[in-house]
């Protein structure tokens, strides 16, 4: 792979948080990278270290977190080594976020476009008028046409959709070269979650912004992304594009994430849960750390653990059942009729 | 009232007749609103002078020393809790909220002692007390000068009481979503707590500020005793020990004006200060 194709890359990246007594690490051994105008999923359960891995990257940890070990090179600029003030030049410039809560990611106080134009203003030379201006014409670009009156409108007036658009229109406002969606839909009502995506889809194609949609929605995987990455327990387990992953999945993790999705179609069947939680980061279990909730875990996954390995092209897998066996897994009955199509 | 007990029974009868003192108390009280209605709260037992000139007087100097201590408190309290929250269990934020705790538990009267006896009994830096050198020109600095102390004093248990507020209001305050969108937008870590952390977190301050107003305007009986400010607290001393009801009257009733417009004020100020509360 030559480098320079890659917008985002993160290399054996750690993020250790302080607990009051010791530093554990939310996330390790976290290596993806993302091409230029590239949308990458990253999928799992709560508490998986999708979003420290997003924080990690526009280095937002708070006090408690710090990046422990690993490079993430953005533009082949390393963002761990950045001083505090290049790394604010970049963040909302180059790298934008949106978050999951619509209802609480605007601030209460200030006026929505006191909040849009305060952004565009911090990393672009322009006059308050003409921020304004643009700031509205951002406003028109996500489909809120009544602009001007928005300008001075406080967010609690405002339903989580628009809200949510507003923060894409901030979001984009600086025409960012990634743009980081921490479960964008995941608050809204169904509806407005599918004109969520459709925005995002078409502004993809205007911006050419590479997109990091974090999501433990896969029915949102497989609308946008081109790209996944699955993780678990601040691990990646797998990485395949899209079509790949949905077709065969390797890792039995992912198989079982595909086996939950409730289906419309075909018998009334139970839904497929996948036993247990996700254990604590403070007491990993030894060896794989699905073991405990592998239903394939042989005596080798609770002694060593497993190394992310390519099973064919870029498709790579972290599970000694599935790097062990030339042949695929043995998927079992009730995995077998899962599709893409969600 | 007192009474010499020489006075022959007739007289006494005769005066208490003319005061109204014979009518039922309910009489009485509606005497009291009515002249009330007019401006007029009867006279001192003591100096024959109207209670509305007499508590106007005191209004002032008190007014002054209130408005003076909150403020200087608050300029203490504001800008030390946010950063004591911001550097949440650094070096700093220990000391400041240890002195926080040492300024709400500190007597008045002893702090307000100690100065006196360092700062203008020992090296008489400044006055014992008084708002102006009697005999003296009077002018700004001069009164200035008497009243750093007490403003200092007051000031300080504000400031200590007030710490600790702004500290736990900010803390909540950073841990909102609304923040950390604020930082990925890259805005300078000023900007994101003084515009809009700071907002969010005054908010539940006004309330615990404004209580402290109807305190102070009540007249900070000690520290004005102490310091000798001819101010509310000092008058209703005088009047408790002089058994002056006609002014003890009028100051409960300032007492309960004060706090029903600080009240108002109140709301007046949640609704200016929090765009999602409306009065209609």
């Amino acid at each position: 792979m030559n480098p320079i194709t890659h917008l985002l890359e993160i290399d054996r990246l750690q993020t250790v948080f302080w607990n009051g007594r010791e530093e554990v690490a939310a996330i390790e051994d976290v290596s993806f990278s993302l091409r230029a105008g590239e949308t990458i999923g990253i999928v799992g359960e709560s508490g998986c270290g999708k979003s420290v891995t997003s924080l990690s990257i526009m280095r937002l940890l708070g006090q408690n977190g710090r990046i422990r070990r690993g490079e993430i090179r953005f533009n082949s600029r390393n963002l761990v080594a950045e001083s505090e003030k290049e790394l604010r030049s970049l963040r909302g410039k180059e790298i934008a976020m949106i978050f999951q809560e619509p209802m609480t990611s605007l601030n209460p106080v200030l006026t929505i476009g006191h909040q849009l134009v305060e952004m565009i203003r911090c990393h672009t030379s322009l006059s308050r008028r003409e921020a304004k201006a643009y700031a509205m014409e951002m406003l028109k670009k996500v489909g809120l046409p009544q602009a001007k009156d928005l300008m001075s409108v406080y967010p609690h007036t405002l339903s989580g959709g628009m809200r949510q658009r507003i923060m894409i229109a901030m979001a984009l406002s600086c025409k960012p070269r990634l743009l980081i969606a921490d479960e964008p839909t995941t608050a809204l009502d169904v509806t407005i979650q599918a004109q969520i995506l459709e925005l995002m889809k078409s502004l993809r194609k205007e911006s050419g912004a590479a997109i990091m949609l974090i999501t433990h929605d896969l029915g949102v995987v497989a609308e946008m992304a081109d790209r996944v990455v699955v993780m678990y327990a601040g691990q990646i387990v797998e990485e395949a594009d899209v079509f790949t992953l949905f077709r065969e999945p390797k890792h039995p993790y992912t198989q079982g994430l595909m086996a939950s999705i409730p289906r419309v179609q075909g018998e009334n069947e139970r839904l497929r849960a996948i036993p247990g939680t996700v254990p604590s980061i403070r007491k990993m279990p030894k060896g794989c750390r699905f073991h405990t909730r592998c239903e394939w875990a042989a005596e080798r996954c609770r002694q060593e653990q497993p190394q992310l390995e390519s099973v064919g092209g870029e498709h790579q897998v972290r599970c000694w059942i599935v790097q062990e066996q030339a042949s695929p897994l043995p998927v079992s009955a009730n995995f077998q009729h899962q599709e893409a199509g969600v | 009232m007192f009474i010499d007990p020489n006075t022959p029974v007739e007289m006494l009868e005769m005066r208490k007749e003319l005061l109204g003192l014979n009518d039922p108390v309910i009489l009485q009280y509606f005497k009291w609103l009515l002249n009330l209605l007019q401006g007029q709260l009867g006279y001192s037992f003591s100096s024959y002078a109207p209670v509305t000139t007499i508590i106007g007087e005191r209004l002032g100097p008190t007014l002054l020393l209130a408005s003076a201590s909150l403020i200087f408190g608050l300029l203490i309290a504001i800008p030390v809790g946010i950063l004591s929250a911001v550097k949440q269990n650094t070096k700093f934020d220990y000391i400041m909220t240890g002195l926080s705790f040492i300024g709400t538990s500190i007597p008045q009267f002893f702090l307000g002692l100690g100065l006196i006896y360092i700062c203008a009994v020992q090296f008489k830096l400044f006055p014992t007390g008084g708002m102006m050198t009697l005999g003296g020109p009077g002018d700004f600095w001069d009164r200035l000068r008497h009243m750093v102390l007490p403003v200092f004093v007051l000031g300080i248990v504000i400031a200590g009481k007030k710490v600790r507020y702004v500290r736990a209001g900010m803390l909540d305050v950073l841990k909102m979503d609304y923040l950390r969108t604020a930082n990925s937008k890259g805005l300078h870590p000023f900007h994101v707590i003084n515009k809009h952390a700071l907002r969010n977190a005054l908010i539940p301050i006004i309330t615990v500020v404004a209580m402290e107003i109807p305190l102070l305007l009540g007249g900070s009986i000690l520290i004005e005793q102490i310091f000798q400010w001819p101010g509310i607290g000092q008058l209703t001393i005088q009047s408790i020990l002089s058994r002056d009801y006609p002014i003890l009257m009028g100051l409960n009733l300032v007492a309960a004006l004060i706090v029903l417009s600080t009240n108002l004020l109140t709301d007046l100020l949640y609704a200016a200060a929090d765009p999602r509360i409306q009065y209609t």
